[in-house]
């Protein structure tokens, strides 16, 4: 199978005199919004999937989007928003970070039947509220995995947000979906995340290295590969 | 249902109480004419009608389908098959345990005084508590104890070590030997002949039972652990589950029919509370023993909240479905804080007095009427009196909720049992009653956290939210009337404060704590005055506070200890007996110039310490590290020393799963070889080795952490012989004479 391998993403560290480059997480954001995670046209449901740094890589999607005074709706099945990061984000981008803050709209599920209530029946009515049009999901599948949950009851919900994804998209909603491998999931629903992936319209493989952070996305056309280099990263 | 009933006579009697289940169902017309149709084929009697019934918070009520079921023994099986078979309708009452909703139905609660009329076939007719749960001084039941140990006390006999079976009963010890028919055969004999009540086991529910029942049923032998010859043994797989980002591992459950069987070493409740404190939480929360030891301490508040919701006839719903309302990520930045903490000042400090408020979560709960439905109600919207500070929710100020009315029996019981200690002389009294209040703690305590629970039934997070931002009110308001009263603030974390005047006494103290009680409405107790406290810094960072991490020393000699290694379990024997005995040393002072001349004798005994380390006469006791698995064993990537210990039992066909704890010893923490660097403590056999410069490094750790603040150093504790690898005790010493510290010799285990 033929690759095309894109060269990794530029993200200067240093100015041309030589000085720190104040704006890094400016340029992560910019670098994503035009190869990852593009704000136009709409792109349908994006999984990124893999390393944890999936859930980072939602929080820079929203503020990316929040920052250009767009509202966003964040989802959060894995109680990991940090906003923190969107007041760093946001001041590296030279906006105060309350505005950002402002504009991310979040609600927090903290079993599977919240985060299904909330995808099936609360979104539709948020987006309108809120006048959005992009969507974070962040860890979607955490509740799902949820032991205490029965089996049979978990699959019906899986299939139940699938199908609210499906007609969000419909109505031209952009879904970035952030979801990093099981690590307690049962046995039996370590499909779930295939199962999402294969509903995507693009699947973007996150893995860290030691030189950073790698983006892969695999198409008909080959391979798709950006890196975050670890000092942008780990100065997030 | 079968209920068991000890007579005045003392005979046991198994009676049956003709009780039939309820649950609620909604569902659009369509759908409630297929559930009926369903249900008619259901194979034993059931009865249904339309009732209204109330949701938790609801202004109107829900007309809903009430399903009664004749057969108690069909409630779980038939309900979980209509939830497979209808899932878009609304389930209510369907999985609250059928012990739990006969002792609300009933108005019982396990080891209940009570009065029943019984039929001559032993059915009951009408039975009657002659007491309430909330009685403090009530009398227990003449129970039958026998206990049952292995005969060894190893960390954990799953992991490894054998011997005989350990039989106790009325203060006389047996010990069973000989091959398995001999232990199953006498076993038996003792059981069938003193009929115990109470089994009280160590290891019974991972290790001793699962193991007799297999060895009974491979030799064909009776075994009469069930009262109740009728009915299986209940077991329960071991699994593990997060709780407070921890994994936990539980060992599964061993539970019998017509007779108690308690585990020692599988039960929070017992270990931190005794038999005392787990029945007086059974009492209060009406959950049978057996499942109380075993369960969580949330478990015990849920069921309270989902009593007060049956005897309200409120709907408790199968599975909680409403999530949070949608808020900007800067309101959740404002409302999603925890408790406030004022960084301690570092060091040393005399005459401190430390005020605690007394359960302050609940008594916020109670007082400010917070609740999932009480939060953010439709009536009060507009009401100042009802707004939370800082944030923007508001409780309910015309309808008291289902969590305040839950919690306020529950903290008037614990106040009076305080009460009671404080006039009591006599210690077994006492100690009983500190058992009962501590049971109470727990329950008050996990009531906070399960507001944000996610499996809480009746949780809300902004309800959990109102709670932190009332608690920080409070904390801000006691400082600011402690510093206008002219004391200062050394430290504050959630609900205590710790705070110095020069020449404040007792008196002083208590006259603070009145007024900050009659301006915030909270009850706060002076907790102590310490003739010195000393707030310990970071290991990382020397010029970095760490909250709650102290040792003082109370005006009446005791000591209060928070955050070193003395507190901490994956801490060595011999780290914390060195630590131990170092505090007890500088506890003698009366102030900080006594203090400071003590500091050379703490030296002393830590020099000790390590002579006795380096000579080799450390046991496997004093060295084991307790570690729990933060993940499965499989899963792990670096070889930490916990890693290799693990490796080396699963090597052994020893099962384990996150959450477990393993012990090892570190044989050469150093060494090049990973499985050199240690041992598992189940595995040691009579040649085994310890790194002796490494446990130095433990022990001197654990001194800089106290003696730090005092100006001591690391070269304080240094001395100029090399540490070595120490044969234990009965092995020749070998000579390491002449070789330099980094480059130790590894002496491969036998």
């Amino acid at each position: 199978m033929a690759t095309a391998t894109q060269p990794s993403l530029d993200f200067p560290s240093q100015t041309h005199q030589g000085a720190p480059v104040i704006g890094t997480s400016s340029h992560l954001l910019a670098a994503l919004r035009k190869s990852a995670l593009p704000a136009d046209p709409p792109n349908g449901l994006v999984v990124l999937s893999g390393h944890s740094a999936v859930y980072r890589l939602g929080i820079c999607a929203a503020v990316d989007r929040a920052l250009a005074d767009e509202p966003v709706l964040y989802l959060a099945g894995a109680n990991v928003f940090d906003p923190f990061l969107v007041g760093r984000l946001a001041k590296a981008g030279r906006v105060a970070p309350a505005r950002a803050l402002q504009q991310i709209h979040i609600s927090r599920a903290f079993t599977c039947h919240q985060m299904v209530r909330l995808v099936t029946d609360c979104l539709p009515s948020a987006l309108r509220t809120y006048d959005a049009r992009v969507v974070i999901l962040s860890g979607p599948l955490e509740t799902l995995y949820d032991q205490s949950v029965p089996e049979q009851e978990a699959l019906r919900l899986f299939r139940a947000m699938l199908a609210a994804l499906h007609h969000l998209v419909e109505d031209g909603v952009q879904l970035v979906c952030v979801s990093p491998l099981p690590v307690m999931a049962p046995a039996s629903r370590r499909g779930l995340l295939p199962a999402l992936r294969a509903q995507a319209h693009r699947v973007i493989e996150v893995r860290e290295s030691e030189d950073g952070i790698w983006l892969d996305e695999r198409s008909g056309a080959g391979t798709r590969r950006w890196s975050i280099p670890r000092s942008v990263w780990t100065r997030l | 249902m079968a209920v068991w009933l000890l007579g005045q006579d003392g005979t046991r009697h198994r009676l049956l109480d003709p009780f039939v289940p309820t649950c609620y169902l909604a569902a659009p017309a369509t759908l409630l004419d297929q559930i009926t149709r369903w249900l008619c084929r259901a194979s034993c009697r059931i009865d249904r009608c339309i009732v209204e019934r109330y949701e938790l918070g609801a202004l109107r009520p829900l007309h809903v389908l009430e399903i009664a079921i004749h057969s108690p023994a069909q409630f779980a099986p038939l309900t979980r098959r209509l939830i497979e078979a209808f899932p878009d309708a609304q389930f209510f009452h369907v999985d609250v345990s059928l012990p739990q909703r006969y002792f609300y139905d009933r108005q019982l609660f396990p080891l209940a005084s009570c009065e029943a009329d019984v039929t001559a076939d032993e059915r009951i007719l009408a039975i009657q508590a002659l007491e309430s749960p909330w009685d403090t001084g009530y009398l227990l039941p003449p129970l039958t104890i026998m206990e049952l140990s292995p005969e060894s006390d190893p960390p954990n006999p799953n992991h490894g070590g054998r011997g005989a079976l350990i039989v106790r009963l009325d203060g006389e010890e047996r010990m069973l030997e000989g091959d398995n028919a001999d232990v199953v055969r006498r076993l038996h004999q003792l059981l069938t002949r003193h009929d115990p009540d109470l089994l009280l086991t160590d290891w019974g529910d991972s290790y001793l039972l699962p193991r007799l029942i297999a060895m009974a049923k491979q030799l064909r032998l009776p075994l009469a652990l069930n009262r109740d010859g009728d009915r299986p043994i209940g077991s329960r797989k071991a699994h593990s589950y997060f709780s407070y980002s921890r994994i936990v591992s539980h060992a599964g459950a061993c539970t019998l029919s017509g007779r108690l069987h308690l585990d020692r070493r599988n039960s929070f409740a017992l270990a931190e509370t005794g038999l005392a404190g787990l029945i007086e939480q059974a009492r209060v929360a009406k959950i049978d023993l057996q499942q109380m030891a075993r369960t969580t301490t949330g478990t015990g508040i849920t069921s309270m909240q989902l009593e007060t919701a049956c005897l309200d006839g409120v709907l408790i719903p199968y599975r909680k479905q409403e999530p949070e309302a949608f808020k900007s990520a800067l309101e959740l930045l404002h409302t999603d804080q925890g408790g406030l903490v004022f960084a301690p000042i570092i060091g040393y400090h005399e005459q401190v007095g430390e005020l605690d408020f007394s359960s302050m979560y609940p008594s916020i709960m109670v007082r400010f009427n917070v609740s999932p439905e009480t939060v953010n109600c439709r009536c009060c919207r507009d009401e100042p009196t009802a707004r939370v500070p800082e944030i923007g929710h508001h409780t309910c100020r015309h309808r008291q909720g289902l969590v305040p009315r839950t919690l306020a029996p529950l903290l008037d019981k614990r106040a009076r049992y305080k009460r009671l200690m404080a006039a009591t002389s006599n210690a077994a009294a006492r100690a009983t009653l500190d058992q009962r209040q501590s049971a109470l703690k727990w329950l008050l305590v996990v009531s906070f956290g399960y507001l944000g629970y996610k499996n809480a039934r009746f949780g809300r997070i902004e309800a959990h939210e109102s709670v932190t931002a009332y608690s920080r009110d409070i904390l801000l308001q006691a400082k600011e009337i402690a510093e206008r009263q002219g004391y200062r603030l050394l430290h504050a974390i959630v609900d205590s404060l710790w705070l110095v005047k020069p020449g404040a006494g007792r008196a002083d103290y208590d006259a603070l704590a009145q007024v900050i009680t009659e301006d915030t409405g909270l009850p706060i107790n002076v907790e102590g005055i310490y003739r010195w406290i000393g707030f310990l810094p970071s290991r990382v960072n020397p010029k970095m506070p760490v909250p709650n991490q102290f040792v003082g020393v109370f005006e009446h000699g005791g000591m209060k200890i928070r955050g070193i290694e003395l507190r901490r379990s994956d801490a060595p024997m011999i780290v914390k007996r060195a630590q131990a005995e170092m505090l007890r040393c500088l506890g003698q002072a009366r102030t900080l110039i006594e203090l400071r001349e003590l500091i050379p004798q703490a030296l002393e005994i830590v020099r000790t310490y390590r002579r006795y380390l380096r000579e080799g006469h450390a046991t496997v006791e004093e060295l084991a590290i307790a570690k729990s698995l933060s993940k499965e064993p499989q899963a792990y990537r670096h070889q930490t020393l916990s890693m290799i210990a693990a490796q080396e039992l699963l090597a052994r066909g020893i099962p384990l799963q996150a959450g477990d704890t393993i012990h090892y010893i570190m044989t050469d923490a150093q060494a090049a070889c990973p499985p050199d660097r240690v041992r598992a403590v189940a595995g040691l056999d009579g040649a085994w080795s310890y790194d002796a410069a490494a446990y130095e490094t433990l022990l001197r750790k654990a001194a800089l952490a106290v003696l730090s603040p005092l100006g001591v150093t690391i070269r304080d504790l240094q001395e100029d012989t090399r540490p070595v690898n120490t044969p234990s005790s009965g092995e020749l010493p070998l000579n390491f004479g002449g070789l330099k510290e980094e480059k130790r010799p590894r002496r491969p285990i036998r």
